[in-house]
């Protein structure tokens, strides 16, 4: 009787503990939130927070203007392992990483469950969603009334989002994941792949054009400019590539992953590696232009023009303004604080967004903050905390 | 009037817990200095994540060789460890009917209870807790492998930025393996098991018969520690099999590996004390001793009894 009561005491106690276990479990392989991703206009932010919920903030005060889902009700504690979700309620956004784009009236995001969603930029409501093969990591491009975007299935889509239809027959396979979002000029798309390769696709007809191999993954967004394809790898290495033939033009050796999207400016393209060095290298032959700058931090996210300058966000939560003729370095933010140590609010993993002389970040924790970007610098203009 | 007599000190026994004290200083002073979070990063988790890309890449790109041969390589260096726990167990055991003699005769009198038993296990050279030690060794690498495997695995950027910061950028082959090939049979092995049944029944599986083998050996006289051992046994595979509903399928496959080599090597240690006949030397060797602290007859050091044993 006691060694069947015994038995039963510690099968119990092992199913709460399995129980609390199994729901403090560090389960990152099942969970993925993403991060907070951010689009700017000069009236307002849009940003998908760390967690899945959207918010539009006022560019004037921060003020939240809308959210979405309105209201998640979810109990905490133990009542929360055995709570289920209302199939029929709105539910927050699975991981994003790509930024929300903003075209005319609507809001798209997409997001990790792979489903490309549009959104009323005024009132916040969901105007439709469209189911994708695979998760959506690197966010969409849009160009004419179609959004391309690629997928952790190996695919490519291009969507009238007019119609909500697919543009080509069945969409591109690539061999590997398409995590970074495509560049698109008037006749063809540009995409990256963890496969190793650059694809070039005829835009109406999703035909590949050309490819062009590097000796490593691509997971970030390529970029276009004058003709030339510009990408970082995995193998440590910055390509230009010619748009038309898939050529080679000059490769250049940084000393560390490019994860971000290259940013072409006056003659120069500008490259953030993951161990927190900024390139900028001559459009013409790869040539440095100065001594790769050190922001402190490791930076994920490719860096943004504003106001002559670049910035660059790193992993502690910083935001740094690089000037593009000297390579001289400037903390935006924080405007105080030791420099490199976290902030406290959490990474800048993704791209700052930057409209008609403000900047827009989002941390890893779920805060907004908006900078005034001036000639020599920027201040903070609000912080949106999440609630 | 009799002086009282000044303790002893064995210069030897000095030594040691100078170094004791001296290695224990000398830890909190590179913990202080260096950091617990970077040691970590640099002791245990570069180095995992990069040897398992190592033999990734040497490996025909197979995830699931390059796991199997990293927890060979782990349990061999870990083996010492490994037939300490094994000798200690079977010391313990050995000694069990002893111990009860001596619970028989000193369980009104706990304190003299507990000095003999010390007595005893001191002689044995077994220790109730050694046997401890290399499963608490353990622990940081399980966690360490975690957290390896799962950035080894990046399915998301967040992971792929993390694996891009612990890998060792000189090593320029890397960069052509990665992403690693996660598919595996039906698996995707930076996800649970979708089935989700197979992989849990295999984890609780061998790790049931792993530590039924374990436990074999130690079987326990007292009927108490045995219940207790017949829970843990079904405790422990029930639990790690619930947490592969949760896990990546790629640890799974670790434990699923490592159990199976666990018992191998159990097997294999067991086979070389039977031959070795430690266990049988401690036991033979104190079913003469009295068991009484008044007797203070030295039966030598492990050493000593052992070349007298040959």
């Amino acid at each position: 009787m006691n060694k069947v009561f015994h038995r039963g005491t510690l099968l119990l106690l092992f199913l709460i503990l399995a129980m609390v276990a199994g729901g403090c479990a560090p389960r990152g392989a099942v969970v993925n939130t993403g991060w907070t991703v951010v689009a700017a206009t000069p009236e307002a932010a849009y940003a998908v927070l760390y967690g899945g919920t959207i918010v539009a903030l006022d560019a004037a005060e921060g003020r939240e203007l809308w959210r979405y889902p309105v209201a998640v009700q979810r109990p905490g504690g133990l009542a929360g392992l055995f709570s289920r979700p209302d199939p029929n309620a709105a539910q927050p956004l699975e991981a994003t990483y790509g930024a929300p784009v903003v075209v005319d009236d609507a809001l798209l995001a997409a997001s990790l469950d792979g489903k490309l969603r549009a959104f009323d930029r005024e009132k916040g409501d969901l105007l439709w969603e469209l189911q994708l093969e695979g998760g959506v990591i690197g966010g969409l491009t849009v160009r004419d009334g179609i959004a391309y975007l690629g997928t952790n299935e190996d695919l490519v889509y291009a969507v009238d989002l007019a119609t909500r239809e697919f543009v080509w027959a069945e969409p591109f396979h690539t061999q590997g994941w398409a995590w970074g979002a495509p560049a698109v000029d008037a006749e063809r798309l540009y995409i990256g792949s963890m496969d190793h390769h650059v694809y070039a696709l005829d835009r109406a007809t999703g035909t590949a054009l050309w490819t062009f191999n590097t000796s490593g993954a691509i997971p970030g967004p390529v970029a276009l400019a004058d003709g030339v394809v510009y990408l970082g790898s995995v193998d440590q290495k910055v390509y230009a590539v010619d748009a038309a033939t898939g050529q080679v033009v000059w490769e250049h050796s940084v000393d560390h992953w490019v994860m971000g999207q290259p940013l072409v400016l006056d003659g120069y393209v500008y490259v953030a590696s993951l161990n927190g060095r900024v390139h900028a290298l001559s459009v013409a032959d790869g040539s440095p232009r100065w001594e790769a700058v050190s922001v402190e931090r490791a930076v994920r996210a490719g860096p943004q023009a504003l106001n002559g300058g670049i910035v660059v966000a790193n992993e502690a939560g910083e935001l740094w303004r690089i000037e593009t003729a000297t390579g001289d370095r400037t903390r935006l933010y924080p405007e105080s604080g030791e420099i490199g140590l976290d902030t406290g609010m959490g990474a800048i993993l993704s791209a700052p967004a930057v409209a008609d002389g403000w900047a827009v970040i989002g941390t890893t924790k779920g805060y907004v903050v908006a900078l005034d970007a001036s000639a020599s610098g920027a201040t903070e203009r609000w912080t949106y905390a999440p609630n | 009037m009799e002086t009282p007599q000044r303790p002893q000190i064995d210069p030897r026994q000095l030594r040691k817990q100078l170094l004791t004290w001296g290695i224990g200083a000398a830890v909190l002073v590179v913990v202080f200095t260096v950091g617990l979070d970077n040691i970590w990063r640099e002791g245990i988790i570069r180095p995992m994540l990069n040897s398992l890309l190592l033999l990734y890449a040497n490996l025909g790109h197979s995830f699931v060789l390059a796991i199997a041969a990293f927890t060979v390589i782990l349990r061999l260096i870990t083996l010492p460890l490994s037939v300490k726990q094994v000798r200690s167990t079977r010391r313990v055991a050995a000694i069990q009917p002893l111990m009860n003699e001596l619970q028989k005769k000193y369980g009104g009198n706990k304190e003299r209870l507990v000095q003999e038993q010390q007595r005893l296990y001191k002689e044995a050279g077994a220790s109730p807790l050694s046997g401890c030690l290399p499963t608490l060794i353990q622990f940081p690498i399980w966690i360490g492998l975690y957290q390896s495997i799962s950035s080894v695995l990046a399915d998301t950027p967040i992971e792929l930025m993390r694996m891009g910061q612990n890998i060792y950028a000189n090593i320029a082959s890397f960069a052509q393996v990665i992403p690693l090939q996660s598919r595996f049979l039906w698996l995707n092995l930076a996800l649970p098991d979708p089935s989700p049944v197979v992989l849990p029944i295999l984890v609780g599986g061998t790790m049931y018969l792993q530590q039924r083998l374990a436990t074999k050996s130690s079987a326990a006289a007292d009927p108490q520690q045995a219940s207790m051992n017949n829970t843990m046994q079904l405790m422990m595979p029930l639990m790690f099999a619930y947490f592969t509903t949760q896990f990546a399928s790629g640890l799974a496959l670790y434990f699923i590996i490592s159990n199976v080599v666990g018992i191998a090597l159990q097997w294999g240690i067991e086979r070389y004390e039977d031959r070795r006949g430690d266990a049988g030397l401690a036991l033979a060797a104190l079913q003469t001793a009295p068991a009484t602290s008044k007797d203070k007859v030295s039966h030598g050091t492990k050493r000593q009894r052992r070349k007298k044993k040959r």
